[in-house]
């Protein structure tokens, strides 16, 4: 087999679990779904067309297998349960700890989305693909790309926001009580 | 005079830059006389930012072994996948010597997952690891660079294609060759160009 397509699917390895952490909502079941989206790729890699990009056909690839998935195991576990959390702020340094807590925060607040908001949201916002790339990756057309990203990245904004609003009088009622993180669940 | 109406889409495109160059004054005199649609903007970036710092760090993450040898199965058959981790080849070749060193540490083992405390001071590997930054800020495909540390080992490190990534990371593969005592070892490796001029390298298990 041709070691340079090996090597690209490697070299991709590292985002496409960042794509698929957002979809799967847990490391786990990210990288249970890279390691099948590569299987499938390179079961399949006849059908990719060189001088195409090979990180948009992956992540279509994560994303159908994503789908697939759903349909199978229609249930879905919350991806940071508190005891996670609680664990996780042990361990940050003070200081580290509030930005750390805030994007397990965003990471939980994103698993919330709708998904196909979320995979809109994951694929322009965190992996930087431009809107008709998406649309392609997706097969969708660019204005339900459009709508599905603005109605994700507006729900986000105002959760975050609320909660920050929150954390603030949580603070100033609390004193020296820390950091409170209130998480609502 | 400007009838534009800014919808959420319309917005959201033009918080990403996604809007075309000839609408953007448009949309940005009707944002000065808009203040529900500035906070709609200002929510807009929060969330993008947000996000996108959500999951930075799982690019710094050690890529499990287990999908390794999915993508590149040829290569690791059913061998055990090791000695393989990601690690930043940044201006502190210090910080470098540490995942270098994990990495022969953990040799062997069969995760990928290198702990990032883990540090050796392994000299051979400091030496690797300034010839292969040398070699791939300036190297042509072919060249080689030798590197030798008294007593350790000596070892070369030769640069291999370009990669054409697509996602804008300009990757290179190179080939090390490397005695220790009487064992030598050899195993291929991909350099990929972040955005921040650091290197991201991953070693592939031996041939």
């Amino acid at each position: 087999m041709d070691q340079g397509f090996s090597h690209q699917l490697v070299a991709l390895l590292p985002r496409l679990r960042r794509f698929a952490r957002g979809l799967a909502r847990s490391p786990e079941d990210g990288d249970d779904l890279v390691q099948a989206a590569c299987e499938r790729a390179l079961a399949r890699r006849d059908q990719f067309q060189p001088g195409t990009r090979l990180d948009s056909w992956m992540y279509r690839i994560v994303q159908n297998l994503w789908i697939d998935n759903r349909r199978r195991h229609s249930r879905e576990m919350a991806a940071i349960d508190a005891g996670e959390l609680a664990e996780q702020s042990a361990a940050i340094a003070p200081g580290a700890a509030d930005e750390a807590l805030y994007l397990a925060q965003v990471r939980e607040a994103i698993g919330q989305l709708p998904h196909d908001q979320r995979a809109v949201l994951m694929l322009i916002s965190v992996e930087g693909v431009a809107y008709k790339d998406a649309a392609e990756i997706l097969e969708l057309p660019l204005g339900t790309v459009m709508s599905r990203l603005s109605r994700a990245r507006l729900a986000l904004g105002r959760l975050l926001e609320e909660r920050a609003l929150e954390e603030k009088a949580g603070r100033r009622e609390g004193e020296a009580g820390a950091t409170i993180v209130r998480i609502k669940r | 005079m400007s009838d534009v109406f800014l919808d959420h889409d319309l917005l959201v495109a033009y918080v990403d830059g996604e809007l075309p160059r000839e609408r953007l004054a448009a949309v940005e005199a009707a944002l000065m006389r808009d203040a529900e649609a500035w906070e709609t903007v200002r929510l807009l970036r929060l969330s993008a930012s947000a996000a996108a710092r959500a999951f930075a760090p799982v690019l710094q993450e050690p890529v499990p072994a287990r999908l390794i040898a999915a993508a590149n199965p040829a290569r690791t058959g059913n061998r055990r996948v090791a000695g393989y981790w990601p690690m930043a080849l940044a201006a502190s070749l210090a910080a470098l010597a540490i995942g270098i060193g994990a990495g022969y540490t953990l040799r062997g083992m069969p995760q990928g997952y290198v702990p990032a405390s883990l540090s050796s001071a392994d000299p051979l590997a400091g030496k690797f690891e300034a010839a292969l930054q040398a070699i791939l800020e300036k190297g042509k495909e072919g060249e080689s660079l030798a590197y030798e540390s008294p007593a350790v080992g000596r070892g070369q490190v030769v640069l291999g294609h370009s990669l054409a990534t697509g996602f804008g990371a300009p990757c290179r593969e190179f080939h090390r060759d490397e005695t220790r005592g009487s064992e030598r070892r050899a195993a291929d490796g991909i350099a990929c160009h972040a955005a921040d001029k650091s290197w991201s390298v991953m070693i592939l298990p031996a041939s």
